[in-house]
Parts: C-alpha cells; sequence; structure tokens
C-alpha cells in the first residue's frame, strides 16, 4: 500500500494543472432523502449553467454561482423539499415546485432554505437578477432576498402558502420589479423593495384569488408604484410608500 | 480475505506523448477487487467493469483525448477517476461511470475542457465531482448526473 501510495504521489506531482470555464451541471435524482450540491465559482467567468431536478420527499438542492450571467434551474416534485440558491452577478433563475411544505428560503427566516441573488464584484455590480417562481401545493415558504437590479415573478397556487420578497437597489440606472401571483387560500405575501443606496423606480403588482389570504407592499424612496387586485372573500391587504 | 486482483499499469518515466491511442479494458468479479489503471498517453481510453461487492477502482490520466469508462455492479463499491494534463494546451478527457447496488462511492476530479457522466441506481450512493480552471483558457464542461434511489448525494465543484 505504501508502495501504490508513492507511485501515484508521483504521477500527480508530475502532471500540470489545466483548466477550464463556462461550466454546465446537471443532476437528476429520483427518490427521497436525496442531497444535490452544485458550487460554479470561477470569478474571472460568467455564462455557467446549473439544473437540479428531484422527484421525491425530503430532498435536498444546493446551487452556489459566481460571477456573472449565470443560469440556475431546479425543479423539486414532492412534499417537504428544500432548495438552497445563492447567485452574484447579474443571474437568472428559474424554480418549479410540485407538492406540499417545500422551501425556499431567506427574508424573514423562512426555514432553513437560502435564496439570494447579490451584486457582483467590479463590472458585475451594476447587473440585473432575475427569478422566476411557480408552485403548485400547500404549506409552503418562499422567500427571496435580491440585489442589484431585482426582477421576482412567483406564481402559487395552494393554500397556506407564504412568499416573502426583499429587493434593493444601490443603481440609479436599474430598477425593482416584482409580480405576484396567488391562487387559493389563507396565504400570506409580503414584498418589501427601496432598501437600496441610489433607488427608485420600485413596481410591485400582486393578483390573488381567493379567501383569507394577507398581502403587505412596503415601498421606500421615490417614484414607486404598487398595484393590488384581490378577489374573494376576507383578504386583508396593505400598502406603505414613504 | 477479499481476492485482489491488481491491474497495474505505470509508465513512470515516459514524457508525453507515449503509448498513444491504447485501450485497456479489465473485466472482473467477484469481491474485493482493486483495480489500478494509469494513462500518460494520448487518444487513450481505460474500461473497468466490475461485477461484485467491495471493489475499488482507481483510474489515472494524463493524456489528450482521453476516456474512463467504469462500470461497477453490486454494492459498496469505490470508484476514482483523476484526470488531468500535464501539459497546458486544448484537450477533451471525457468520464463515464455507472454504479448499480448501495452505498456506492465515485469521487472524479478533472481539469480542460471536460465531458463528464455518471448514473447510480439504487441507496446511499455518493458522487463528488471537483474541476480546476483557469483564466488562460476559454473552454466549458459539461456534467450529468442521474441518481435513482433514495439517500443518495451529488455534489458538483466547478471552479
Amino acid at each position: 500500500m505504501k508502495k501504490l501510495t508513492t507511485l501515484i504521489a508521483a504521477f500527480l506531482f508530475t502532471a500540470g494543472m489545466a483548466f477550464a470555464q463556462s461550466n454546465e451541471a446537471t443532476i437528476d435524482q429520483i427518490g427521497d432523502g436525496n442531497n444535490s450540491d452544485i458550487e460554479q465559482d470561477v470569478s474571472f467567468s460568467n455564462g455557467h449553467v446549473a439544473a437540479t431536478v428531484q422527484n421525491g420527499n425530503g430532498n435536498q438542492s444546493n446551487i452556489f454561482q459566481e460571477q456573472s450571467s449565470a443560469e440556475a434551474f431546479v425543479s423539486q416534485i414532492g412534499d417537504a423539499n428544500i432548495s438552497d440558491l445563492k447567485q452574484a452577478g447579474y443571474n437568472d433563475a428559474d424554480v418549479r415546485f410540485i407538492g406540499n411544505s417545500n422551501i425556499l428560503g431567506s427574508y424573514s427566516n423562512l426555514g432553513s432554505g437560502v435564496a439570494f441573488q447579490k451584486n457582483g464584484s467590479g463590472i458585475f455590480s451594476t447587473g440585473f437578477n432575475k427569478l422566476t417562481l411557480r408552485a403548485e401545493g400547500n404549506n409552503n415558504l418562499f422567500g427571496l432576498n435580491q440585489e442589484g437590479g431585482t426582477e421576482a415573478r412567483i406564481g402559487v397556487l395552494g393554500n397556506r402558502n407564504e412568499v416573502s420578497l426583499f429587493q434593493r437597489d444601490d443603481n440609479s440606472a436599474n430598477s425593482t420589479f416584482a409580480r405576484v401571483d396567488i391562487d387559493g387560500n389563507r396565504n400570506t405575501v409580503d414584498v418589501n423593495q427601496g432598501n437600496g443606496l441610489d433607488e427608485t423606480d420600485n413596481f410591485t403588482r400582486i393578483d390573488i384569488m381567493g379567501d383569507l389570504n394577507t398581502s403587505s407592499v412596503m415601498q421606500s424612496t421615490s417614484f414607486n408604484t404598487a398595484r393590488v387586485t384581490v378577489n374573494g372573500n376576507s383578504n386583508t391587504s396593505s400598502v406603505i410608500q414613504n | 480475505m477479499f481476492k485482489i486482483s491488481f491491474i497495474f499499469i505505470f509508465i513512470f518515466t515516459c514524457n508525453y506523448p507515449c503509448f498513444s491511442q491504447s485501450t485497456k479494458t479489465v473485466t472482473t468479479s467477484g469481491t474485493g477487487h482493486e483495480d489500478l489503471i494509469i494513462q500518460k498517453g494520448d487518444q487513450q481510453s481505460a474500461d473497468l467493469n466490475q461485477e461484485g461487492e467491495r471493489q475499488r477502482a482507481f483510474i489515472f490520466q494524463a493524456g489528450f483525448g482521453q476516456a474512463a469508462n467504469v462500470n461497477q455492479s453490486g454494492s459498496s463499491n469505490l470508484a476514482f477517476i483523476y484526470q488531468m494534463l500535464n501539459v497546458k494546451r486544448d484537450s477533451t478527457q471525457i468520464a463515464r461511470l455507472t454504479q448499480s447496488g448501495f452505498n456506492n462511492f465515485l469521487y472524479v476530479n478533472q481539469s480542460e475542457l471536460n465531458r463528464a457522466s455518471f448514473s447510480q441506481n439504487g441507496t446511499g450512493n455518493t458522487i463528488f465531482y471537483y474541476q480546476n480552471s483557469d483564466s488562460s483558457k476559454t473552454k466549458s464542461s459539461k456534467t450529468t448526473i442521474t441518481q435513482k434511489g433514495d439517500g443518495n448525494r451529488a455534489t458538483v465543484i466547478q471552479n
């Protein structure tokens, strides 16, 4: 065994390092209790693609991407799944859930998940982050924390779901955009915009169909627009612009 | 005691290119096999089929256009694939692996322009894929992992 170890070490020592970028990773898991991790963090590169598809219960997906122009796709079908997502730069994320008690986390301590799209560094610091979320099921927790120019499009079909969205923009050339569509009962939507250093032009649109739902919009700074449409009974909505 | 079959190819003093376009095919059956394949030439292929349990496969490649193909049937198998180049230039290295059974483990380390495809059927399997990069190249890599079963874990690190 000592001889084998020595020879392997000799081989590795003589082989030089070589390199790549713009990576693509796809993980497809069928079953329960599976775990998927994708980390793409080439600081000089962009254009990475990460895709995770999990079909089962109690699965967990973790995607971490830096720098810019990365794309993440997560599809979880089943119950009690968790999706963790962190992107830096200007990135796109597309997340789909079908099932109950699933988590896409961040902001307001939504479960143990982490969904965070942040500013990149250097030339990537003024980029635009975009997230699309589609979910069908009940008792799900969806949270997102976005920086930079931001766009979030969220559609939820089911009951007792919770959506929390925090958006900030530190560049006056960008804007924040949130569109949330809810179809069901006893759901909660919370949108918080306008916490950036040089932020204007916040836009929120919420459409709710169902009963006993709650929505709240908080917008700071100037040039804010909030449009809330509710169709159902015993719903509660609030909009605060300051 | 496990029966141990040991296939050992090591070009200890060979400098690139050497033993190009060669293919090494190994098929074992039973339990406790341990196979080691080391290739440093161009266009080389390592094909390893292990049938049984508690088998170990080690493949080291450092050449141009190399491919590693590993099939392990059974449980508690381990595959270790290390692909890297001894010169900085364009290259494509391919790693393919299929494991069926329980508690199998795969570790893959690649650099350069790579293609990797891994499939595991069973429960408690683990895949760990690691890839290096460098700003001096503008290449890309593609990794596909399929796992069917419960309690599996797949980790991809590309940096």
